[in-house]
């Protein structure tokens, strides 16, 4: 667990970055769960802000990682890349849900929805999701050769996920409805929406998505080996 | 006691090789074994591909030609102290060290107490619990070194190591070196200094242009240029021309004189017989035409010169043609 514990220490080591983590999200969001908007743009807000701070803040992270070579470092030391991949995901995740955890306590208190949803959220679709786009980062991280192409690649998947998910609007009969059905964010839009008290019902089979986001996850950790040859020596980025 | 280098090596470079994603060939053909209880020097001026060795002995990259094999008796992978080493810049000096150990799989007590014994031994003790973006260079290369040696690995590939440590640093890694050929480790370290290889390593490879030129003892290099005293010459007032004070005072012909050339960036090297005898005819040629002479210094051969003799090139040049 060294890697999970190297996580920790290092954001509890920057703690200004820990307190700007808390806080800017709950500058962002708490106007909007304040406000008279629509819940579904309230929705739509939240699904975009979450999403982007786990994917962002995996991708960024682990390209300036690989191009300074502490992923070079650590992987010499011999760790396996799939443990390095699960620790690092588990530990980013637990780390963004402490930190949005104030903002997620308004948006569930201002909530129009029962506290039943809220703690859904809480507990299932949130870490899910946030879980999914932690791997997800690291994995176009990989795939990426610059800062900027991190932050580019992340916001267009993350949005194609996004409006299939049906944050932007309903999924449409047909293909996009199937799509929407195993989509990774599906749980947390869904749970967004029971939270805002909308009438959205839970998609047709409400483990589909959970399994998707649980099968890619485990995809991209069996793999690993493979594709984080792209963090070593040289850097051919 | 076994002697350095016998038994089965610890690790054996067949045939390998390495082109960069861009094309440039960095390193070709090198076969080299670093044995027990034996320190090599890798020795080759900037770009000769002393680092790029290092790195795949390290088992860094798998983007290479050729083979290297490991000891049946090495368990771990060989650690290596690249000439920058990277750290967390946000964490402790000893928290660096134990972190990487335990990555390495050492419990974390074993980890931390490691860590803390070898910081101190390279003079790390007092600033353990500082931050490592605080550390100077010098520091952030003793931080590599306490990492390597308290890794447990008995192959240990240094990356330039001398290149920011003070005299009281140097004197940790010698230290550290013998401390590693009596428990039977291995070291392979490239360098710059022609001094240290000489006085510090049991053999040395000489890298040229990526290709491995000539591997041997020190003394079994020193042998071959024969026993000719070295004088060189710093000439006053920064003069950029050396080649032009070497003919206009002739020295070449000077009595006692067997060789004579320019030695970056302001002086000469004269190979002598006798320096008693050949020095004042040389330095009244150089006053006499005019040329003054801020220092003269009398010394043995050096590796820098078995380095010339073999490439014809002079390794302070090599990596800039």
């Amino acid at each position: 667990m060294t890697v999970w514990w190297l996580a920790w220490r290092s954001a509890l080591a920057r703690r200004r970055l820990f307190a700007w983590n808390v806080a800017v999200p709950a500058l962002l969001l708490t106007p909007v769960a304040m406000s008279e908007t629509a819940a579904p743009h309230r929705v739509a807000v939240y699904g975009v802000f979450l999403v982007f701070f786990s994917t962002f803040g995996a991708a960024i992270p682990t390209v300036r990682d690989a191009r300074d070579g502490w992923l070079d470092t650590v992987f010499r030391t011999g760790v396996s890349r799939r443990a390095w991949l699960v620790q690092t995901a588990l530990a980013e995740t637990a780390l963004d849900i402490v930190e949005l955890a104030p903002v997620v306590a308004v948006i569930a208190l201002t909530g129009r929805g029962s506290p039943a949803a809220s703690l859904a959220l809480l507990t299932g679709a949130l870490p899910l999701a946030l879980l999914f786009a932690n791997v997800a980062g690291v994995v176009l991280a990989a795939l990426v050769r610059s800062l900027a192409e991190a932050a580019l690649a992340g916001a267009a998947v993350s949005l194609f996920l996004l409006h299939f998910a049906g944050f932007f609007r309903p999924a449409a009969p047909g293909w996009t409805r199937t799509v929407a059905a195993f989509d990774p964010y599906s749980l947390l839009r869904v749970a967004l929406e029971q939270v805002e008290g909308g009438s959205s019902p839970a998609t047709a089979h409400p483990w589909w998505p959970a399994v998707m986001a649980l099968s890619l996850a485990t995809l991209a950790a069996l793999t690993a080996g493979r594709w984080t040859r792209r963090f070593e020596w040289p850097a051919d980025r | 006691m076994t002697p350095p280098g016998a038994g089965e090596p610890l690790l054996r470079a067949r045939r390998l090789g390495f082109t960069y994603p861009d094309g440039t060939i960095a390193l070709r053909d090198v076969d080299l074994a670093l044995g027990l209880g034996e320190v090599v020097g890798v020795l080759g001026a900037n770009g000769s591909g002393k680092s790029t060795l290092l790195r795949l002995l390290a088992g860094t990259s798998r983007r290479h030609e050729g083979s290297v094999a490991r000891s049946a008796s090495m368990t771990g992978e060989p650690a290596l102290a690249p000439d920058r080493p990277v750290f967390r810049a946000w964490l402790t000096g000893l928290d660096n060290a134990t972190a990487l150990l335990r990555l390495r799989g050492r419990r974390p007590a074993d980890a931390r107490a490691a860590a803390m014994a070898w910081l101190a031994r390279f003079d790390l003790g007092a600033d353990a619990g500082r931050r490592a973006g605080t550390y100077s260079r010098g520091m952030e290369t003793r931080l590599g070194l306490a990492v390597a040696f308290a890794s447990g690995a008995r192959a240990l590939l240094l990356d330039e190591p001398l290149a920011a440590l003070d005299p009281g640093g140097r004197e940790r890694l010698v230290s550290a070196l013998d401390g590693l050929r009596g428990e039977g480790g291995g070291a392979l370290l490239s360098t710059h200094d022609p001094g240290f290889a000489e006085t510090c390593c049991d053999r040395v490879a000489f890298l040229r242009h990526g290709r491995l030129v000539a591997v041997d003892t020190p003394a079994a290099f020193l042998d071959a240029l024969g026993q000719r005293t070295r004088i060189e010459v710093a000439l006053a007032g920064g003069r950029p021309y050396p080649q032009g004070a070497l003919e206009a005072a002739g020295l070449a012909a000077s009595p006692g004189v067997r060789t004579a050339r320019p030695l970056d960036p302001d002086g000469l090297l004269l190979e002598v017989d006798d320096a008693g005898a050949a020095l004042p005819a040389a330095l009244e040629r150089l006053f006499g035409a005019g040329i003054p002479v801020r220092a003269v210094r009398i010394r043995p051969p050096d590796l820098g010169e078995a380095y010339f003799a073999l490439t014809g090139t002079r390794l302070e040049r090599a990596g800039d043609e």
